[in-house]
């Protein structure tokens, strides 16, 4: 088992570097000069160029990504050019804006994906499970970004219930409960956006899985040696499951952490989705190197956090070192 | 065992008119027509092809069918009516307690996560929710060792994968037993383990069955383990009885034409005929001049195949899995490679073919080491080995027709025009006894037997002078499967070819083959003529391995089964 995970340890590793270079190469093979804008467009040509040489913007490319990966080693990912911040300090600023929008989203998504999922495979082909089915595809047909405007028109310009943007209200100096109260009616609506398009693909997941476990060699046998319904589905199929719901929840960490685009656009929410939305578009390298290197050491981080879990539900892993 | 105390005992199972039709968009009825008893402490078994209902008919009677299927008749258990409808109650009361069952395949039977005890133990609350956990942990061990597993205490903390096929049959026995049932359906408990672990298996049903008092209804499409372990034989076709009586009787005086059949199917040799003495089966040999097609003469041309001293290994730096193999085939000659699963029987295939590393030794086809010839070289050496693998469905693409399949070497290792190769495979479709109209027609169309003559037709289509054929029978019924071997036995008489036959059935081995490799652990445990190795093995596991094999003779297999008897309590 040791060996299995430090061989998972190992491939994290040397995917990690190998994301470094791919993205390090995409973004720097772009054509334009992305520092040109941090300069002042009347600086001589003299002074620019020297300017540049400094930044190191003529090395030559391996160069660049040797002397990048240095520091990054360190978790200095330098300076945003569009921002002027260190790259850390604006990724720490964010990140748990984003955390707790995702968070919220993704638990209760969970939450109500694990039961309607397994109701669903065990009414498999039954009226309530059709209805569930055709209730995850209305949710699925509906663009998260029309769904929120929607909520937008509704809750806040019509109804004027729900603020339209932002985590606080401006100006109004809360303090205490009011202050958390506050953060709430602001999230309520990126959060039900975001969680109900991750609660379909849970639900689905966890229906297939879960059908699976249904007709899987074992269950017929169970029945056999006299265990009622409830036992095979509370005890076995459960405790088997156990599995795929961790695989949805480790799959879940990066996307915690790399906050829905759309949705924090939408809504204005200052999360790390809104800040690699500006990083792109705006060509800020050092900013969306960053980034994107945090959410592949996360990604990664999940998945190898899944790996240790399955050694511990399942014993074909944890006693074999196979998986 | 007397006929006669058996005519005495009560009977505890008895289905009459059963029948069992699954519903939807099309009607199937899976069970017609079905009839059969079992006594206390007797072995019934019911012998069948697929889709012969024998399946389905056990499941019934413990409610395990899908919702779609309806299920009646009149089925008495200790002679009292049982509901047999969906979801009766009363089916749901007698699961594990009066009625249990054992599948196929153990591995897939046991839940993953739990461990062997913590099963059992679910079995043991079932039937007594009140006990102790002390009480509990003493059944499990006293369950543990009534199925002859070793170190109970130790065994029962393990989870199913870390146990063999036959250790984790008999725990599926052993939970079975759990509720001291009065019938225990066994729904073809041996078809997924290896003949010496089957012998195992069987020998521990028959001594559940005797004493115990459990009836025994065994679900089978082997005729060796009907001969092995029934008392009583039920034969069924397309969900109807056909025959049913006492297993000696049975088999010396089929009454039915089908049973006849089935009978007949059976590869029959005098080789395995012996019990444990090979005197008789030497005599036989002698008398009658061997296996049934003749043993090419011994000549100085060189060997189609020459294998020597092979060792494989799955991948680069592992460890071998064959070692030091050696043996060769000429023309007109079939060589077998037999052995249990795991014995590296499949391995040497891949080598042969150049699909597994080979880690020393030499394989030449017609004199050269081929696999170390430069590709354009090795491409055209490889055209001389045709290859049949185990699963026709799975070697052949669902999405070409049957002509596509075949006439695909042609076209790419000769280069053939299509429309010329198209035409060849209708000829082709003809040396393999398939009607011509059949060429336009998709593999999912045509049935198992019939996929396999095109794997055979496709195989021959370059005229090989190998040819590789991995169980190419296994997965088929035996009346198919007699009717493939006979095909296979004319296009070698044509053809010419050598072959490696590849197989785990003995007696077709027997019948078959001139040569035979027996493999254990990847070692080369014993290779000669056929009617050597099966009469005169030197070794003790070829003489365990084919004499584990059941013979279709319930006279020879009763003579086994008490000499084992003997010698266990000798």
């Amino acid at each position: 088992m040791f060996r299995y995970l430090l061989k998972r340890l190992m491939i994290a590793v040397v995917v990690l570097f190998g994301i470094s270079v791919i993205v390090f190469a995409i973004v720097h093979l772009q054509p334009g000069n992305p520092y040109a804008s941090m300069l002042d467009p009347d600086t001589p040509p003299d002074v620019r160029e020297e300017v540049m040489r400094k930044l190191g913007y003529y090395d030559p490319l391996p160069l660049q990504y040797v002397k990048w990966l240095g520091r990054a080693l360190t978790g200095d990912f330098g300076y945003s050019i569009q921002l002027g911040s260190k790259v850390s300090f604006l990724i720490g600023q964010r990140i748990g804006n984003t955390v707790f929008l995702a968070l919220v989203a993704a638990v209760i998504a969970i939450a109500l994906a694990v039961p309607f999922g397994f109701y669903a495979a065990i009414r498999q082909g039954k009226v309530s499970d059709t209805v569930l089915t055709v209730v995850n595809f209305g949710i699925v047909s509906i663009p998260g970004f029309f769904f929120a405007m929607i909520l937008l028109k509704v809750f806040s310009i019509d109804l004027r219930l729900l603020p339209s943007s932002g985590i606080v209200t401006a100006g109004a100096g809360y303090v205490g409960g009011q202050a958390i109260l506050d953060i709430l009616r602001h999230m309520i609506m990126p959060a039900i956006v975001l969680m109900l398009g991750e609660f379909v693909s849970y639900n689905r997941y966890i229906r297939s899985s879960a059908g699976n476990l249904l007709s899987a060699g074992f269950v017929a046998p169970l029945f056999a040696k006299g265990l009622n319904r409830r036992k095979v589905i509370f005890s076995h199929i459960f405790k088997n499951a156990a599995k795929p719901i961790i695989t949805i929840l480790c799959l879940q960490i990066p996307s915690v952490l790399s906050g829905a685009v759309i949705t924090e656009t939408i809504f204005s929410w200052p999360g790390i989705g809104l800040l690699s939305y500006n990083a792109a578009i705006s060509r800020d390298y050092p900013l969306l190197m960053g980034i994107v290197m945090m959410l592949a050491l996360v990604t990664l981080l999940g998945n190898l956090l899944a790996d240790v879990l399955y050694t511990i539900v399942d014993p074909r892993i944890r006693l074999s070192g196979k998986a | 065992m007397s006929d006669g105390k058996l005519e005495n005992a009560e009977t505890v199972l008895e289905v009459n008119h059963l029948a069992v039709t699954f519903t939807g968009k099309e009607t199937v009825h899976a069970v017609r027509d079905f009839s059969f008893t079992v006594h206390k402490g007797e072995v019934v078994a019911i012998v069948g092809e697929s889709g012969s209902g024998k399946s389905v008919s056990a499941m019934s009677l413990l409610g395990l069918l899908p919702r779609n299927a309806v299920v009646s008749g009149d089925v008495k258990l200790d002679g009292k009516p049982l509901d047999v409808s969906y979801l009766s109650p009363e089916i749901r009361k007698i699961r594990g307690r009066q009625v249990s069952m054992i599948f196929q395949d153990p591995l897939d039977s046991l839940d993953p996560v739990f461990t062997v005890g913590e099963q059992i133990a679910e079995a043991v609350r079932v039937n007594d929710p009140k006990a102790d956990k002390a009480t509990v942990t003493a059944r499990v061990i006293d369950l543990l060792k009534s199925v002859e597993l070793p170190e109970p205490d130790t065994l029962r903390r393990k989870y199913p994968h870390q146990l063999s096929g036959g250790q984790q049959q008999r725990i599926l026995i052993a939970i079975a037993l759990a509720g001291r049932p009065r019938i225990l359906l066994a729904d073809e408990p041996t078809t997924a383990l290896d003949v010496t672990v089957q012998q195992g298996i069987l020998d521990l049903l028959h001594q559940i069955s005797r004493s115990e008092g459990v009836g025994v209804l065994i679900i089978t499409h082997d005729m060796g383990v009907v001969a092995d372990i029934a008392d009583q034989v039920v034969v069924v076709r397309n969900g109807a009885l056909v025959e049913a009586g006492e297993t000696v009787r049975l088999f010396h005086y089929p009454q039915n034409d089908y049973t006849r059949e089935l009978l007949d199917a059976v590869p029959k040799t005098p080789l395995l005929g012996g019990s444990l003495g090979s005197d008789h089966a030497a005599a036989v040999v002698s008398a009658t001049g061997a296996t049934s097609a003749p043993a090419p003469a011994a000549s100085d041309e060189q060997p189609v195949l020459k294998v020597e001293n092979l060792s494989v290994s799955y991948a680069p730096r592992t460890p071998d899995v064959v070692h030091g193999v050696s043996f060769d085939i000429n023309h007109h000659e079939v060589l077998a490679l037999v052995g249990e699963s795991g014995s590296g029987k499949s391995t040497i295939v891949r080598c042969v073919l150049g699909l597994a590393q080979q880690t020393g030794g030499t394989v030449m086809v017609d004199g050269v080491e081929y696999l170390k010839q430069r590709r354009r070289e090795q491409t055209k050496t490889r055209h001389k080995i045709g290859v049949i693998f185990q699963s026709p469905m799975g070697s052949l693409d669902p999405r070409q027709t049957l002509a596509q399949s075949i006439a695909e070497p042609l076209i790419y290792a000769l280069g053939v025009p299509r429309g010329d190769a198209l035409a060849k495979a209708e000829e082709l479709m003809d040396r393999v006894h398939l009607t011509r109209d059949m060429a336009t027609r998709y593999p999912s169309e045509i049935s198992g037997g019939q996929r396999q003559r095109v794997s055979i037709a496709r195989a021959i289509a370059l005229n090989p002078e190998l040819l590789i054929a991995d169980e190419p029978t296994s997965a088929l019924d035996v009346s198919v499967q007699k009717d493939v071997i006979a095909l296979f036995r004319e296009l070698q008489r044509d053809l010419g070819f050598a072959c490696l036959f590849v197989s785990h059935d003995l007696p077709l081995v027997a019948s078959f083959c001139h040569k035979v490799v027996v493999l254990q652990h990847g070692q080369e445990v014993e290779y000669g003529p056929v009617e050597s190795v099966f009469v005169h093995p030197t070794t003790d596991y070829a003489r365990k391995l084919i004499l584990s094999a059941p013979l279709a003779d319930p006279e020879v297999q009763h003579e086994r089964r008490r000499l084992r008897e003997q010698a266990a309590t000798a």
